[in-house]
């Protein structure tokens, strides 16, 4: 009779455990076939681990029509990538959960130990959007066959060593004519070049390049407080042109028009028709698939700089969608369990290894047990870590991460500079023009 | 011109013109198909090397494998095909009926009602969309195949209305008043009648919606949720991530995915003859 | 014979049956469309942006529209682009139609041709055309220098991109090309043998036959033309020239799109998009009002 009661009671507290509530998450991400692969292996780990939690992932293609729909119906999904020039502007207006609140009271050391560049911070600072998810460096690719064939050093791995003006230097004496002259040859036939030492991204339009640069001189978008516009400051004017005169007066870097019609630089590097590129670090994947399809040898370096040297990150934040968690703080704090998992850089080891991403935590760049973990010598190149991984402490955040109307404002810094870089107005003419017309969008910045 | 404009069908040095200037242009026109199949074939740095090269060296046979396998081709292709069937026949159903009322039947406010249904492609999908979307959530449609055939059932869109109805009125009316006469009700005149003599106009429109289900993106990324539901357009989008693209195995994907419209375009040809036949009607 | 002056059964008749079938028609109006167009007006006036609940502020989007540089450009190039390729568009595959309507070998295998580049999915026809188009090693201007003419810059030259898109929209007329084919075979042959027993010319025949008999379908290409053109390039500017350089390829519909989903100003986008709902029903209007004049139809009962 005992053993009854006993194996009742027994039951009864078994089916309670057992039908404990299963939390459901939904977490909305991007990206191609490896990344999404990788990012649904972690869910999977984690629900593993976790067995009264299940993340759901949600692959999406045309992300932010998407993300924008579910947003606008109140059905957002519990934890998602946040376009970035949409981020701050949807924390601003409260769809996000505050994540300072929760560092508080948890105070994770992956989540505050990330590069300080990688916070996403609205609400004059306090408050916390979200983190970067991986990072990207801007920096120099270089064909070492073609340094090999013309016996020019390669750029070289500090920072400070690869002055612009060495930049043009090595350009020049990498950009041939069909007769094999170069640029300081006085017979030279800009019309008949067969390969160029270097090509900008975007040919000089793209921000992700032209900003770093602008900033190594002094110049800029806007100032610091995001309320002024330094686009016609004396010092971008000047970086403006240097970059012009590499182009169009000494005709070592690819005309943008040119340098557009490639679908990467990568390509153009690979078929030696470009020896330099200056990209953003998530070449690297590509770069190292046709390293080992088409045999090409590469070699990284930081960017070139006018006066400092610096460089530009960027990487897009996960955010926590209040609709979602509903007040509800049992599904808050699995979605916060979750949070700190795939922000680890362990868990999408694998696409930090294929050199598609960079990751987000201070441990992986400084401690060598994690640098081993990132560099995959079938991938990064000898002096990546030299490169790449000791240039954190020169990165600098985009505006996308603080500046107000940021997205608004891109579309004319980009239309305007092409003004200057396909159009080859006057720059000055077009800086001057182009602060009046982003005068009315400067509002400041959501962090300060 | 020599069978458009009447002619003799024997004018042979009419005809050998017509003929090369259109295998000229057919040729123009196949540029970007025989790009995408010699790319299809390559790797992707091949692709983009210029000057353009037409061979693939090294020929990459495994682009095709390796694209269909990239997704769950086989369940995209049936999701995709269950969406077809459902708006071809609700399209094929309806757009007659709306065409046949709006052109030769006649009724008060005809006109005007009719300008207002074509008022529907005037406005910009963008800001159309999210209400739209808000829509099928109250109606709980979100993460089913509803959004995208139940609309077919009532009209099949303005576009389709609207070819039909400029193509049912070609067909002479004493056709009509002849049924009419012997007592026939309108929806007999239309299936019995219009509608057989219609066959090219009906073709382009069943040709048509096929295309725009088989290469609509929009409609089930933001309707579906689960991914196991998604269609052959959708599938496409795994070969672009947000740094880089595949393309290699984009064009791979793309011709298979292109064949079965080719092959609708080239059979529905069979209809495209002159539908009337008027001898002795005079 | 149907004379409906006085015979009021007959008029019910119809109205009956006119509305009964069309009612699946008038429905999906009502429910799909009517809907969403009222929303979308609604939310011109407010400063919605999708997250947050929007807010009334009258007038104040359409204000800022009169100061709105790049809107201005917008209307402009959307217009330039629209008349372009509406024109080219027409002509061509009119003249293409005809030559396919011919009685000539591997009919059908030219006319699926001619249809190809219309399935090709956009990422592809923008990729060949970017490679076409690529000022030192593209095809075209291969083809240029060898003929000894000057090497342009196609889409990367804030003058020459919207030519350039309006040659790439040359290639996409699978669509009018059918519907004018189709129209063709509606054609009846009595006519053509009447007409040649009189001895008329192939001229002749094109211009008092195929014209005349092919207005319906004429028509109809040019108004769907026209609405398609005028909300169009948004494929283009999105893969190939995000609205640049300069501005020069910001067509009208990109312009919403960036507004409403990347700078999140949907109600600033919906204002937009009711500025061009109404310029096209206002050509609509027009384009119908002056078709008394020219459109022939056998048989659309007034």
């Amino acid at each position: 009779m005992r053993l009854r009661i006993f194996l009742l009671v027994l039951t009864v507290l078994f089916s309670v455990f057992v039908t404990a509530k299963t939390v459901e998450l939904t977490f909305a991400f991007w990206g191609d076939q490896l990344e999404a692969k990788a990012v649904t292996e972690a869910c999977e780990k984690f629900n593993k681990a976790h067995p009264n939690i299940k993340v759901i992932p949600m692959h999406i293609p045309q992300y932010l029509e998407k993300i924008s729909a579910m947003i606008a119906s109140g059905n957002p999904p519990h934890l998602a990538y946040l376009v970035e020039s949409r981020a701050l502007d949807w924390a601003s207006k409260g769809v996000l959960v505050d994540l300072e609140e929760l560092l508080q009271k948890d105070p994770d050391p992956v989540i505050k130990n990330k590069l300080p560049q990688l916070y996403w911070y609205y609400d004059g600072g306090k408050k916390l959007a979200g983190v970067s998810f991986a990072a990207e460096f801007m920096i120099t690719y270089y064909n070492k066959d073609l340094f090999d064939k013309a016996r020019v050093p390669y750029p070289p791995t500090k920072p400070e060593e690869w002055t612009w003006d060495k930049f043009v230097e090595t350009a020049k004496k990498l950009t041939f004519d069909s007769k094999g002259r170069t640029p300081d040859d006085p017979n030279f036939d800009p019309k008949n070049i067969v390969q160029y030492g270097a090509a900008i991204g975007g040919g000089g339009t793209s921000p992700w390049v032209l900003y770093p640069l602008l900033w190594s001189n002094g110049g800029g978008i806007v100032d610091e407080m995001g309320s002024e516009a330094r686009i016609d400051s004396p010092e971008t004017i000047e970086a403006l042109q240097k970059i012009y005169d590499l182009i169009y007066k000494d005709h070592s870097a690819i005309a943008p028009a040119a340098a557009d019609a490639f679908p990467s630089l990568n390509v153009a590097l690979q078929t030696g028709q470009v020896a330099m590129v200056l990209d953003g670090q998530w070449a690297m994947q590509e770069a190292a698939q046709m390293a080992k399809e088409e045999g090409m040898r590469f070699g990284v370096a930081p960017l070139p700089y006018f006066k400092t040297p610096i460089t530009g990150v960027e990487g897009a934040p996960i955010g926590i969608f209040k609709d979602a968690v509903k007040d509800d703080p049992e599904i808050l704090q699995a979605a916060w369990e979750f949070y700190k998992f795939i922000q680890n850089p362990e868990q999408v080891v694998d696409v930090i290894r294929s050199g598609l991403w960079q990751p987000t935590t201070l441990d992986w760049y400084m401690e060598e047990e994690y640098i081993n973990k990132w560099l995959n010598p079938e991938v990064h190149p000898a002096e990546y870590k030299a490169a790449v991984i000791d240039y954190y402490p020169y990165a600098k955040p985009y505006p996308n991460s603080y500046l107000k109307n940021v997205a608004e404002i891109n579309t004319i810094i980009t239309q305007e500079m092409s003004r200057i870089f396909y159009g080859q107005e006057d720059i000055a003419k077009v800086c001057k023009e182009t602060a009046e017309k982003i005068k009315s969008l400067l509002a400041g910045r959501y962090d300060r | 011109m020599v069978s458009t404009v009447g002619g003799k069908s024997s004018h042979l040095a009419g005809k050998v013109v017509v003929f090369v200037i259109l295998v000229t242009g057919a040729l123009i026109y196949l540029m970007p198909f025989l790009w995408l199949i010699r790319s299809s074939f390559m790797t992707t740095g091949q692709i983009f090397r210029m000057p353009l090269e037409l061979i693939p060296k090294p020929f990459k046979w495994k682009n095709y494998p390796q694209a269909l396998t990239a997704m769950p081709f086989f369940r995209y292709l049936l999701n995709t095909l269950i969406v077809l069937f459902f708006v071809e026949v609700g399209t094929l159903l309806t757009a007659p009926m709306a065409a046949f009322a709006f052109c030769r039947l006649r009724w008060r406010g005809r006109d005007l009602v009719f300008f207002i249904i074509l008022t529907s492609l005037m406005i910009p999908y963008a800001v159309t969309l999210i209400p739209t979307f808000i829509l099928w959530k109250t109606l709980g449609g979100i993460n089913t195949y509803l959004p995208l055939t139940v609309p077919a059932w009532f009209g099949g869109g303005a576009y389709n209305i609207f070819l039909l109805r400029q193509f049912f009125a070609g067909i002479p009316v004493e056709f009509d008043e002849a049924a009419y006469l012997d007592g026939a009700t309108p929806w007999h005149v239309l299936w019995k009648i219009i509608v057989p003599l219609s066959k090219p106009a009906l073709i382009t429109v069943a040709v048509f919606t096929f295309l725009g289900v088989w290469g609509d993106l929009m409609g089930p990324i933001i309707y579906l949720n689960d991914a196991k539901k998604y269609t052959l357009a959708v599938g496409l989008t795994i070969f672009r991530g947000a740094y880089s693209t595949k393309w290699n195995l984009l064009m791979a994907a793309s011709a298979v995915i292109m064949v079965p419209p080719i092959i609708l375009y080239l059979v529905g040809q069979r209809y495209f003859q002159h539908g009337i036949v008027i001898s002795g009607m005079k | 014979m149907f004379e409906v002056k006085g015979c009021s059964y007959l008029r019910k008749f119809e109205r009956k049956w006119g509305i009964l079938l069309a009612l699946p028609g008038i429905l999906g109006y009502f429910l799909w469309v009517l809907g969403p167009t009222i929303a979308a007006i609604f939310m011109s006036f407010t400063n919605w942006s999708l997250a947050g609940s929007p807010q009334w502020i009258g007038f104040e989007n359409y204000a800022k529209l009169f100061d709105d540089f790049i809107f201005k450009k917008s209307i402009f190039v959307t217009f330039y682009y629209a008349i372009g390729s509406v024109v080219a568009g027409l002509v061509l595959s009119f003249f293409w139609a005809l030559l396919l309507n011919s009685k000539i070998p591997a009919r059908s295998i030219l006319r699926t041709i001619f249809f190809i580049p219309s399935i090709t999915p956009a990422v592809a026809v923008a990729m060949v055309w970017l490679t076409l188009y690529h000022p030192q090693f593209g095809l075209l201007n291969h083809l240029f220098k060898s003929i000894g003419l000057p090497a342009l810059k196609w889409i990367y030259d804030e003058k020459q991109v919207i030519p350039a898109f309006i040659v790439m929209s040359t290639w996409t007329i699978g669509y009018t090309i059918t519907i004018f084919l189709a129209g063709l075979q509606g054609i009846p042959k009595y006519l053509y043998e009447a007409a040649m027993l009189d001895g008329a010319t192939w001229w002749h025949r094109l211009r008092h036959i195929t014209i005349p008999m092919m207005t319906p379908a004429i028509f109809f290409n040019l108004l769907m033309g026209i609405i398609g053109a005028l909300q169009g390039g948004f494929t283009q500017a999105y893969i190939m020239t995000s609205g640049g350089p300069n501005y020069a390829s910001m067509f009208y519909t990109y312009y919403i799109f960036l507004n409403g989903f990347q700078y999140g100003k949907m109600g600033y986008a919906c204002a937009l998009s009711v500025i061009m709902f109404l310029i096209i029903m206002c050509l609509t209007v027009l384009i119908f009002r002056t078709s008394r004049y020219w459109v022939y139809y056998e048989a659309l009962r007034r």
